[in-house]
């Protein structure tokens, strides 16, 4: 769902076309001002982002119900809710584990789980390495929902 | 301020075993009363059987059916994800730190800042917001204001709190019932002559909400302290529930459809800024702790 959210939130994007272009070109120009590190060529490109700014103002001002503007919101809800529950659900394996563990080592409980074998619970692990952090073809396309 | 520290587990045994009281007690209270009152009327037994049956009828209903009697009373409607996707999909985040069930959300329309939680327990709880605390807080700070709700139903507050509600509510109407036959037979009184009526119904009008808020008292203001630790315990950002109660302090509306027996419900006193809120009387006999004990409670946690 949200790969689709954000590529419908790219076509709305492209009547702003014209404006991401200027914007790459003011960044463009910071970057090499930056890297030069000549005042005068810093003015200039603070000029351009400023420019820049106000035609992006004009553009917002004059279609005050950009139609992207639903859809981009919709696709920050989604991110920000599916994120929320990733955390928390990283964060009650973090919980129960660390329960579990320390049960596992104190008086009373810790009878018990020498009795039966309890093992240790690793909780959260991030692998750093492995077949996850490769990215397949098949993996690239974008499932279609109409 | 919180009496001593209790784990969950002790809370929850706590609250169920209070309920259990609650609705003895209000039953022999009843009763009891009702057989003093036929001692000196000298009646028949029948207002005993009448009592016993008004007071397990209105116990049983305040266990089962408490939170729809007062999710209507306050005028509160179940909304879909689509309609509330913060509220909604904030519930759902909360339930899966918390692992309880899912609760039904519902919403009062009303400008006022408010939310409370009620059900029996976490398999049939409700959680209830106001559309202009949806309005004027952020996620975050509805998380957290969520999160006090949630902890609420995680430890059997609500329970307590609903049977409580319904009692109460039953024990005004029924003090209102006495008071009013008690004044239209001491109009009668020249056929009648029972000034009886009037002296017993007296002592009842003054009486009864006295107790009943007393209970009310004893039950909700500890209660907020521990909710507010739980909540940061499931969000672990106790700067937003600060925030949130920050917001919430600021915010004047009184909400309309709260009745008195349902104040302690709530987040905050559903009355400030009305005239009801005002009197001085009132802030002694208040439900709720003061909202800057709760935030300096909050900010020690930072």
């Amino acid at each position: 769902m949200i790969p689709n959210l954000a590529a419908s939130a790219n076509k709305y994007f492209k009547h702003e076309k014209s404006i991401l272009k200027a914007l790459a070109e003011a960044r463009k120009a910071i970057t090499e001002a930056v890297k030069s590190g000549q005042t005068a060529k810093m003015l200039d490109a603070q000029d351009m982002v400023q420019k820049l700014l106000g035609s992006i103002k004009v553009v917002v001002e004059s279609n005050p119900e950009l139609k992207a503007a639903g859809v981009v919101t919709r696709l920050m809800e989604e991110l920000r809710d599916t994120s929320d529950k990733i955390m928390y659900a990283r964060r009650t394996l973090i919980d129960l584990s660390a329960d579990y563990n320390r049960m596992r080592v104190t008086i009373p409980s810790n009878l018990v789980a020498k009795l039966f074998g309890f093992r240790e619970e690793k909780g959260l692990t991030t692998p750093i390495s492995g077949a996850h952090l490769e990215v397949s073809p098949e993996e690239m396309k974008t499932p279609k929902i109409s | 301020m919180p009496e001593n520290i209790l784990n969950v587990y002790e809370q929850v045994e706590r609250n169920k075993l209070r309920s259990a009281l609650v609705i003895v007690g209000f039953i022999f209270f009843v009763v009891g009363f009702v057989w003093l009152v036929g001692q000196i009327l000298q009646t028949d037994s029948s207002l005993i059987v009448a009592a016993i049956v008004f007071s397990l009828g209105s116990s049983l209903t305040g266990y089962f059916w408490g939170d729809k009697i007062i999710l209507t009373l306050s005028r509160a409607r179940q909304v879909s994800k689509k309609e509330y996707f913060d509220l909604y999909t904030v519930t759902e985040n909360l339930c899966l730190a918390a692992q309880i069930p899912f609760p039904k959300i519902y919403v009062i329309k009303s400008p006022a800042m408010n939310a409370f939680a009620t059900g029996r327990d976490p398999k049939h709880a409700v959680v209830c917001a106001t559309t202009g605390l949806i309005e004027k807080l952020n996620r975050s700070e509805l998380e957290a204001v969520i999160a006090h709700e949630i902890s609420h139903i995680v430890g059997y507050d609500i329970r307590l709190m609903t049977i409580v509600a319904i009692l109460v509510g039953m024990v005004t109407l029924l003090s209102d019932w006495i008071w009013r036959t008690g004044r239209s037979s001491g109009n009668s009184r020249r056929q009648k002559g029972n000034p009886l009526n009037l002296i017993i119904g007296l002592p009842v009008l003054v009486l009864t909400p006295l107790v009943a808020k007393l209970i009310q008292l004893a039950i909700s203001r500890s209660r907020e302290y521990l909710a507010d630790a739980s909540a940061v315990k499931l969000t672990r950002q106790p700067q937003e529930l600060i925030n949130a109660l920050k917001k919430l302090k600021v915010d004047n509306f009184p909400l309309r459809s709260a009745r008195s027996a349902t104040a302690h419900l709530y987040i905050t006193n559903p009355f400030k800024g009305s005239a009801r809120g005002l009197s001085r009387l009132n802030h002694l006999f208040s439900t709720h702790p003061p909202l800057e004990n709760r935030i300096s409670a909050l900010e020690k946690m930072i």
